[in-house]
């Protein structure tokens, strides 16, 4: 299975130039699209250090120790909504590890706009991996 | 007060690791374990955090220069995340002892890999396997180049997000010469590529250090904060001339905290 993956991946003869240009050329995603995807890890990177800033100013305003214990995503929102510090730490921390994980999804989105199913399965298969070790992580 | 010091641990850490090229994640462990008395699966916890930060925020940057080989990135992830997910659920298994004796080689294997940064692969050639090009942002020069020994980079990639899942590193320093070497890159496209990957790698091993209450939030925050502030400030603080002597104070560095991890894997 794996001899036939990589035989699928390369081409068998050497190509010319002009036909690796025609390749690139078609391989390039449409600029918007390809933007918007890279601008997930910035405004997840924004987002969860927004989070941790409130959090630590929270927690000084309010004299508490900051937290040892990270929480559940169910839980780090109720109490973010209950404006507890902890909440918004636990909470920037879920959504740091979830950019690269929504990002990897958002290069699927880009794959399947180019019609390239042959990434869209691998770049699947990374996502598989990825929801795998939340679960993992979770259970057992 | 101990908050602080996290912070300020983290930004040097952060200052030099960008003025050197490399992840946080070498100096951070360490710090954390020996001096601030933080136990070693919460160090890595705490780690890989920071190096999902760095990752998202220069992730951002190089794209922009179109340097990263996105497809090729997709299918050395598969074995990377694979290799992240095995590393850490192996990590919250298996003795703080054997994590830390285990990081004491990576140290040294780190400290002998600064010393010969290949110099070769600046070209690249068209392979017939996942040709792509980019412009050389320096000299405004296309590079049209393809991948050798696709099968070899996957079974280094692997190991590269095991020891990244298990330790918590990004292990960069142990792609870039891979893709470099091994499978004929060109540097700045494999920098950007291994960059690519590194985020994704570290969020699924995070994502099991997290479920497994290894990542304490105060730890974790501050630390990544200090080092993505660092990581701002130290390109601009590192002048060219000063990196030579940098690096030589860095290996000597790193060498001792090699020592110091090996020593505490053995006494405990």
């Amino acid at each position: 299975m794996m001899r036939r993956v990589w035989s699928r991946l390369s081409v068998p003869r050497p190509r010319t130039r002009p036909e690796v240009e025609a390749e690139v050329a078609v391989a390039q995603p449409p600029r918007g699209l390809d933007e918007a995807i890279h601008r997930i890890l910035i405004v997840g990177l924004v987002v969860s250090a927004s989070l941790f800033l409130v959090g630590l100013g929270l927690s000084l305003v309010e004299g508490q120790p900051l937290p040892t214990q990270a929480m559940a995503p169910g839980e780090a929102l109720r109490q973010m909504l209950a404006m507890q510090p902890a909440g918004f730490l636990s909470l920037g921390l879920i959504v740091l590890i979830a950019t690269p994980m929504l990002r990897v999804a958002g290069s699927v989105l880009v794959f399947a706009w180019q019609r390239d199913w042959r990434y869209v399965g691998i770049t699947c298969l990374v996502l598989l991996v990825m929801i795998a070790s939340v679960l993992l992580g979770r259970g057992g | 007060m101990e908050s602080l010091i996290y912070f300020l641990a983290a930004g040097l850490v952060g200052a030099l690791g960008s003025m050197l090229g490399i992840g946080g994640g070498v100096l951070i462990i360490p710090i954390l374990t020996l001096f601030l008395g933080v136990p070693v699966k919460t160090a890595i916890g705490a780690s890989i955090i920071s190096v999902i930060a760095v990752s998202s925020g220069a992730g951002a940057v190089y794209v922009g220069r179109g340097l990263t080989h996105t497809r090729l990135g997709m299918v050395l992830e598969v074995a990377t995340t694979l290799g992240a997910l095995a590393g850490g659920i192996t990590a919250v298994l298996v003795s703080p002892r054997l994590l830390e004796g285990l990081f004491g080689f990576v140290l040294i294997y780190v400290v002998y890999s600064l010393r010969r940064l290949p110099r070769a692969g600046e070209e690249g050639e068209p392979t017939g396997l996942l040709d792509t090009c980019y412009v050389d942002p320096f000299t405004g020069r296309e590079v049209t180049y393809g991948i050798r020994r696709l099968p070899a980079g996957m079974v280094a990639s692997f190991l590269a997000g095991n020891v990244s899942g298990l330790l918590g590193v990004g292990g960069g320093i142990i792609k870039v010469p891979i893709m470099v070497l091994v499978m004929g890159m060109p540097m700045k496209a494999a920098i950007a590529t291994s960059n690519f990957m590194i985020g994704v790698t570290a969020a699924t091993s995070a994502a099991v250090y997290y479920a497994r209450g290894y990542i304490d939030p105060q730890i974790a925050v501050l630390t990544a904060l200090g080092v993505l502030l660092g990581a701002q400030v130290g390109p601009r603080l590192g002048g060219r001339a000063r990196t030579r002597t940098l690096k030589l104070v860095f290996q000597g560095v790193l060498l001792l905290f090699a020592v110091q991890m090996l020593g505490k894997a053995v006494i405990g």
